[in-house]
């Protein structure tokens, strides 16, 4: 009988407090950028472009999906991990591109994603296909050559 | 007891994550070209204006300007090496040398350094050219000097007369100079 309630209990708690975040990738492909050479216009100069070292995703490279209460509060957090030496002028940069049923405009800008969990938006209640699109800023001849790859973690709290 | 489990499933259901990647591939560049451009430098040797004193040397269009990108390995370095081409060789009595002053520009981070980098005095590094290469500037990592007119290493074409006697006013040479950018792998 104590085993029965105590299931019961973890029932209910989980289906009022209970949320979920699930990050897709554009056709199941994460963003991989090779830099190309070709962006170094002549000898002497550095990538180019109008906007020097900056590579930009397409704008749902990622779509997350929440899903929580009707009229639940969560916000939603982001950071990274890496492994190795992520230079420091290497700015990684996140924000959404549409905020059709959104709740807030916050996130709609392009924020640096930092190693420790940050705000990203607040929301309520369910939200699909949030599309999201992510920046990188400093490329340069300068960095050692190598791949730089960044774990970007999502996380959904209640608010 | 209810109570604990029940804040127990609270929290652990009050919070949910997930991941994706990013990932940017950086490429080696080892990009070099030369200002003005390679517009030939003219070195005349002519005769002197006095009885008694030297020849004169008259220079015209004798600076060069290297450019250069460079991206490297964790570890590795590159050097730039310069040589005639092969079987060239200066007019008979005459040294052809380069002078290679330090790095000023615009660029960025290691430019890498002349062969005899004597920095502190502000005095460059010379080398007589012949066919085979010789090292002008080493260490250079990830690097871009600029582009514009000033920027980069600044070269100077001179001759210098070693033997008078085997001088010959009539005669001429072209001659072909090549500049390398190479890996040097040094740690």
């Amino acid at each position: 009988m104590k085993i029965f309630i105590l299931i019961i209990f973890m029932i209910i708690s989980n289906v009022l407090f209970s949320q979920s975040i699930k990050v897709e990738t554009k056709k199941n492909i994460e963003w991989f950028e090779t830099i190309p050479v070709s962006d170094i216009i002549e000898a002497g100069n550095d990538y180019g472009g109008a906007d020097t070292g900056t590579y930009t995703s397409n704008r749902d490279q990622t779509e997350i999906t929440i899903k929580s209460k009707k009229h639940n509060r969560t916000v939603v957090k982001i950071r990274k991990e890496y492994n190795g030496n992520w230079p420091q002028n290497l700015d990684l940069q996140i924000r959404r591109t549409d905020n059709y049923n959104r709740d807030s405009n916050d996130g709609l800008i392009f924020q640096t994603i930092t190693d420790v969990d940050n705000v990203f938006f607040y929301t309520t209640g369910n939200q699909k296909n949030v599309p999201i699109q992510y920046r990188i800023k400093g490329i340069s001849v300068l960095l050692p050559v190598q791949d730089y790859i960044a774990i970007i973690i999502y996380t959904v709290y209640d608010y | 007891m209810y109570i604990i489990c029940c804040f127990y499933a609270i929290s652990i259901y009050a919070q949910d994550s997930d991941e994706t990647s990013a990932t940017f591939r950086l490429s080696e560049i080892a990009l070099l070209d030369l200002s003005p451009g390679n517009a030939t430098v003219t070195l005349n040797v002519g005769a002197p204006t006095d009885a008694g004193e030297k020849a004169q040397i008259v220079a015209t269009n004798n600076d060069k300007w290297i450019h250069f990108s460079s991206a490297v390995f964790p570890g590795n370095s590159r050097s730039i090496s310069i040589q005639m081409e092969l079987g060239q060789k200066a007019p008979p009595g005459i040294y052809l040398k380069l002078n290679t002053a330090n790095y000023s520009g615009s660029g960025k981070n290691n430019f890498g350094t002349p062969k005899w980098d004597k920095s502190l005095t502000s005095v460059t590094s010379v080398v007589t050219l012949t066919d085979e290469p010789q090292t002008i500037i080493s260490n250079i990592k990830g690097a871009y000097t600029g582009n514009g007119s000033n920027d980069g290493y600044k070269l100077t074409y001179e001759l210098e007369i070693y033997q008078y006697e085997l001088l010959d006013f009539d005669q001429s040479a072209t001659l072909s100079i090549i500049l390398t950018l190479t890996d040097s792998n040094s740690i």
